[in-house]
């Protein structure tokens, strides 16, 4: 994993689709992945961002009442 | 010619994108809801939320996470009944409801649980709303009410019912509804609903669900997997997940996304379906079972013959016209007794929207000459 790539962790799959969805709309570029073994999740899916675009994404997960867990370097 | 008039059993025929939905995702797609995160289960994981987003918009809420699938709206009535009633109380319906919500509840009524009655009623079912108040009491926990009767049609007014009793839960049975009539879940301060896929939304059968504003006035029904808290041994508090353990019905929700995607335009007018129902209140030898109000009044009615059952009559359309509507008391012998056809019960006609004004003006025709 790139030391510019971030993940954040969601509660449940919807919120993970829902994140998705704003970060392809507002042209943010996001994957989808499997939550890394490290990490315990809510759901079994993550989103992988750019660092750069993480304050954004929070900002909507955030503003959308979503419980989030933002890892940085994995 | 479609000369199926039973779409308040299930509606047929469906827009042929539901079949090919269906068919893409077991020949083609495949995929499970969630569970990990390659690109098969996330394409058929987005197609699932992107139906429970069009079905908030369907029924007018901007809260679609608190819309969970079931397998259909009496499962879907039974989850939410039994959970705001576990502590007992007193409930209150109106006098047209279907056996959905009347079996649970006179279930928890012989178990001691809870007392139910009905709310008054004008004769075509609609609650007068003014009487309401008499009828709540200090412990009264629910007021659950069949939006639209799948006897005789007519809709009741669920903001006019939710303006009187204030904070009581209002639980509202939308299963003919929606699809056909207008459902503002938030505006008329639904608190509760229950919602079938394949009447009026035009999907498959095996799909339906419910809103639930309160979730955690409910208690699940199932318990199992929901591929989220996997480490716990309880369910999750949070909704969806809460009430949906185990794999939902995945195909049947592409079916149901893509009806709610292809939604056909009537392929008749109001005035179509009122020039109909006037032609058939003519024959004297009728009681048509409709709502009072024309305003009032789904896309379905019966009618009651002096001297021919439902059955017989039912069997006549069918035989000498090839008409296929449905006769008996459609699950609904509270709403008979209301309208006085207990235990006979009635010959019903239920509306597409693909039926042309040709095909109701052949109905009509044969509603008159076996009535004659």
């Amino acid at each position: 994993m790139s030391e510019n790539r971030e993940i954040f962790l969601f509660q449940n799959i919807r919120q993970v689709i829902l994140a998705e969805r704003w970060c392809v709309d507002n042209k943010l570029e996001v994957k989808v992945i499997p939550v890394p073994r490290p990490y315990s999740s809510e759901c079994g899916m993550c989103l992988e961002t750019n660092k750069s675009d993480g304050d954004l994404l929070e900002m909507y997960t955030n503003g959308n009442g979503m419980q989030t867990k933002r890892i940085s370097n994995h | 010619m479609n000369l199926y008039f039973d779409n308040c059993a299930t509606s047929f025929p469906k827009p042929s994108a539901v079949s090919e939905a269906m068919s893409r995702h077991l020949n083609d797609t495949g995929g499970t809801y969630g569970r990990s995160a390659y690109p098969r289960i996330l394409q058929s994981t987005r197609l699932v939320e992107e139906c429970r987003d069009q079905l908030a918009a369907m029924m007018g809420t901007s809260e679609a996470g608190k819309i969970i699938f079931t397998a259909n709206a009496t499962t879907a009535l039974n989850l939410m009944i039994q959970g705001i009633c576990k502590k007992g109380g007193h409930v209150l319906t109106s006098a047209m409801e279907h056996n959905a919500v009347a079996r649970p509840l006179e279930h928890l009524r012989k178990t001691g649980q809870i007392e139910w009655e009905q709310m008054e009623s004008a004769p075509d079912g609609r609650i007068l709303t003014e009487k309401i108040a008499a009828k709540i009491r200090p412990n009264t926990i629910l007021i659950a009410v069949c939006h639209m009767s799948n006897v005789n049609g007519m809709a009741q007014s669920p903001r006019d019912i939710k303006n009187v009793i204030g904070e009581i839960p209002l639980l509202v049975d939308a299963s003919q509804s929606l699809g056909q009539h207008p459902v503002e879940v938030d505006d008329w301060g639904i608190d509760f609903l229950a919602f079938t896929g394949h009447k009026s939304l035009l999907g498959p059968t095996g799909t339906g669900g419910a809103f639930m504003r309160y979730p955690e006035m409910v208690e699940p029904l199932l318990y199992g997997g929901t591929g989220s808290g996997s480490d716990s041994l309880t369910m999750p508090l949070f909704t969806p997940d809460r009430f949906e353990a185990g794999t939902p019905n995945i195909t049947g929700i592409h079916g149901l996304n893509a009806a709610l995607m292809n939604r056909p335009a009537a392929m008749h007018s109001r005035d179509d379906f009122a020039a109909l129902l006037n032609e058939v209140k003519t024959n004297s030898n009728y009681e048509v079972r409709c709502a009072d109000n024309f305003t009032n009044q789904g896309k379905l009615f019966s009618v009651v013959h002096q001297s021919l059952s439902g059955s017989e009559l039912a069997q006549r359309f069918y035989g000498e016209y090839g008409i296929e509507c449905r006769a008996g008391l459609h699950c609904a012998p509270l709403a008979h007794r209301h309208l006085g056809s207990f235990p006979n019960g009635d010959c019903r006609f239920s509306l597409s929207p693909y039926h042309t004004p040709e095909e109701l003006n052949y109905l009509a025709k044969a509603i008159h000459d076996v009535g004659k």
